[in-house]
């Protein structure tokens, strides 16, 4: 069998005369936790349904584990985990009830198993109340849980991280990584967030008008980025006569520059020879983000 | 496949809607048998005159002077008239009404005529007056002590000595036409010495009682037959012909068995009519559950969670279908439950005990059986205007995503389905034949009973059931296999 959880080549999806999908590739390994991302209405919910078989395909394939998803639905989606869009659970069930409900579709799943992962995502304490009363973060908690339950080898997760507070998102983190590293799962997880994912993806595949832009190492794309600095003077009058280009003024005493991180030292040095007094230096941490949002900027919802 | 159906009913039955119907369910049926056993103590006895109309007469009566020739006759029929009511009045019972009305009536106007004579009496006059004094007198004291025997008698007598009357009247007669009407008079004076017969035999007193009642539905029964003429190439009139003859020897069974079979207010005779009486109750909670099976699910985003398990759609939605399905035979169970307990608790359960009867046209003899084998009988040949509403509303449910379109459509269908059935039977629409309103009611062919369409048979009913049953299911079951689950 290949190492391959997930593959899906050159999928077409056409609803009316609209093409929402134009030739979308990608590839999830097994341990590979890749980041999904795309503006609103870029595509990524609707390619997440076309690998779960929610959706027809006008035209490519989607091979699960090595099963054709159209072909071999079954076989291939057995072993899949899937939150979509919301985690729409049955509101009138408990939690408990809702989880027990889908593991009675599964052999593999007893009851101790619900309640290890019930553990898993931290709902113990609420796990028998109504979902009605769960807020959205609960909710969120228990579509993971309802979406590990059968211990899947692929998971897709479309925008788990709405609704949930830090520590919420920390502790999904945690939970990934886990499984991907110690029970090879594959996960694909989609967000328009992409300071969401940063931590916890190792791989990052842009999606824009339902074409991918690019599909790289997060570590990679991180290279590639000029990171931001802002640096605090006191003298920024002086500053402005000795550099012309390539700064901007935020306030009366601060100013943003775009250099790799290595250049730091040599700025500040040129700073120092030149006699003024720096403050503070200071990355902008926002920087991913506005290298995505310069790549997929633009996009139109059409 | 066992599990997606158990996980159906899980869902069904974790829903607080479906407490809230049953709930609703066990009132209506409480206080339908509360209510029905409150009407059927009251009296219903009707009776002939109130009091009103007993001051009208005696105002009227004040106008007229008895002793004047010309008002004579008025004023001895308002008299007796006024007698007649005054001393109806005084009797609650229905059947003493008509006993007044029917004997001592005629005695008191004769009585009246001697009694208000304008000419001088004769000693005759006044020894007839005073026997029709003494007669009078004794049928005031039969009615007292309720001796209906003594009256029945009366009638047995009076019948016998009519029919004598007519028979001599038919030798003397050679015209056919007045033969046939004689011989016909004869035939229902026939019945109804019949009926005294019974009376006087089985000790069936007159008044507001089972077999008195049974034998007043056979006397009707039996007359209409008698004087009606039916066409033998009508249909309709065949059917119709066919209703009389049931409800007399239904009749007839009671009265010569002092059985009950076919009293109705009786937790018995509730049950028997379970399906009469609570099948639109039955209908809307098929729909409901029918016609929310795949619409909620769609409209919630359920579904999608439902779709990403290892079953093919195919299965999936078989599960809901046949879930929706086994709903059915848990309604009408649930109902027939809840009937059975309400209706011992109210009217007592003894009355379980008596058979149900039917009137068996094949072999022409009424058969009987046990309440819960007719249940069974009736509950299968039912059941297919359940399940064909049921794959409706599901069907529906399925292609539409529309729940409220899912139920009011097939509820709509359901109310309209009699009136199609009515304008088929009475424009003969023969085409109409071939339509399911008119097949799916298979009870029309028990005990040998002409169906609503000529030469239409069982196996043809039941066909034309599964045909329609496959056209709802094939676009459906493509439908949802094909569906593309949009963004909500």
């Amino acid at each position: 069998m290949t190492d391959l959880a997930l593959e899906c080549t050159n999928l077409y999806k056409k609803i009316g005369k609209k093409e929402i999908l134009k030739g979308i590739s990608l590839k999830v390994e097994k341990g590979d936790i890749l980041g999904f991302i795309g503006p609103n209405g870029a595509g990524k919910t609707t390619t997440i349904k076309l690998i779960l078989g929610l959706q027809g395909i006008t035209h490519g394939t989607v091979k699960i584990n090595g099963y054709d998803v159209e072909k071999d639905f079954t076989k291939a989606i057995r072993s899949v985990g899937a939150i979509v869009e919301n985690p729409d659970l049955y509101m009138y069930l408990t939690g408990y009830e809702n989880l027990k409900l889908i593991s009675n579709l599964y052999k593999s799943v007893d009851d101790d198993r619900i309640k290890e992962v019930v553990k898993l995502v931290g709902l113990e304490n609420r796990i028998n109340d109504k979902v009605s009363k769960y807020s959205l973060g609960m909710r969120q908690r228990l579509g993971v849980a309802q979406a590990i339950l059968h211990k899947p080898n692929l998971l897709i997760l479309d925008e788990p991280t709405n609704g949930l507070d830090p520590e919420g998102i920390r502790s999904i983190r945690e939970l990934l990584v886990n499984l991907a590293k110690n029970e090879g799962m594959g996960v694909l997880i989609s967000s328009h967030n992409l300071s969401e994912l940063e931590n916890f993806c190792n791989k990052i595949c842009m999606i824009k008008n339902g074409v991918i832009i690019e599909t790289n190492d997060i570590y990679r794309i991180k290279e590639n980025i000029q990171s931001s600095y802002i640096i605090k003077v006191q003298n920024l009058e002086k500053v402005k006569s000795i550099i012309k280009q390539g700064i901007e003024i935020i306030d009366e005493n601060k100013f943003k520059i775009n250099i790799k991180e290595d250049k730091i030292p040599d700025i500040i040095k040129f700073l120092v020879e030149n006699d003024i007094k720096i403050l503070e230096v200071k990355e902008e941490m926002a920087s991913l983000e506005e290298a995505f949002l310069k790549k997929t900027g633009g996009n139109v919802i059409d | 496949m066992i599990k997606l159906i158990e996980n159906e009913f899980t869902k069904i039955f974790k829903k607080k809607s479906i407490w809230i119907v049953g709930i609703l369910i066990i009132l209506f049926i409480v206080g339908l048998n509360v209510i029905s056993k409150i009407v059927s103590e009251r009296s219903t006895d009707f009776l002939y005159y109130s009091e009103d109309y007993v001051q009208y007469l005696k105002e009227d009566l004040e106008k007229l002077d008895a002793k004047d020739p010309s008002d004579y006759a008025q004023y001895i029929e308002t008299k007796t008239n006024l007698d007649v009511a005054q001393l109806c009045l005084k009797y609650d019972e229905q059947w003493q009404n008509s006993i007044i009305e029917k004997y001592i009536k005629s005695t008191i106007t004769e009585y009246n005529q001697y009694y208000y004579s304008i000419e001088e009496k004769s000693q005759d006059d006044i020894q007839k007056e005073k026997e029709l004094k003494e007669q009078y007198d004794e049928q005031i004291a039969k009615l007292d002590a309720k001796d209906w025997r003594y009256f029945a008698e009366k009638e047995k007598a009076e019948k016998e000595k009519e029919i004598r009357n007519i028979e001599e009247q038919l030798n003397n007669t050679v015209s056919n036409t007045e033969k046939d009407q004689l011989n016909m008079i004869i035939e229902q004076r026939k019945v109804e010495l019949q009926a005294v017969d019974w009376r006087l035999d089985k000790d069936i007193p007159y008044g507001n009682n089972h077999l008195s009642n049974q034998i007043e539905n056979y006397v009707s029964s039996k007359i209409y037959l008698i004087t009606v003429q039916f066409d033998e190439n009508e249909y309709l009139d065949k059917q119709n012909r066919q209703s009389y003859i049931e409800e007399a020897e239904l009749a007839k069974y009671d009265i010569e068995n002092l059985e009950n079979t076919q009293k109705k207010d009786s937790a018995k005779g509730i049950l028997e009519d379970v399906f009469s009486n609570y099948e639109l109750l039955i209908i809307v909670v098929i729909v409901m559950i029918a016609g929310v099976m795949v619409s909620e699910e769609f409209n919630k985003g359920t579904i999608k969670l439902l779709l990403v398990r290892p079953y093919s759609r195919n299965k999936i939605l078989l599960a809901k279908f046949v879930t929706s399905m086994l709903m059915i035979l848990v309604t009408v169970v649930f109902i027939i439950g809840v009937q059975f307990i309400t209706g011992g608790i109210v009217y007592g359960f003894d009355s379980y005990g008596i058979p149900v009867s039917a009137y068996d046209f094949n072999n022409e003899t009424v058969v009987t059986m046990n309440v819960f084998v007719y249940l069974i009988i009736i509950t299968l040949t039912k059941i297919p205007i359940y399940i064909l509403i049921a794959t409706l509303s599901f069907a529906l449910s399925t292609l539409c995503n529309n729940s409220p379109v899912a139920i009011a459509l097939p509820l709509l269908g359901y109310m309209g389905s009699s009136m199609i059935n009515m304008l088929a039977v009475q424009y003969e629409l023969n085409w109409l034949k071939f339509f399911v309103t008119p097949n799916w009611d298979l009870t029309q062919y028990l005990f040998g009973k002409l169906p609503m369409f000529e030469n239409s048979t069982l196996l043809f009913s039941i066909v034309v059931c599964l045909i329609y049953m496959v056209i709802m299911l094939i676009p459906t079951f493509i439908v949802f296999k094909k569906k593309n689950i949009k963004n909500i």
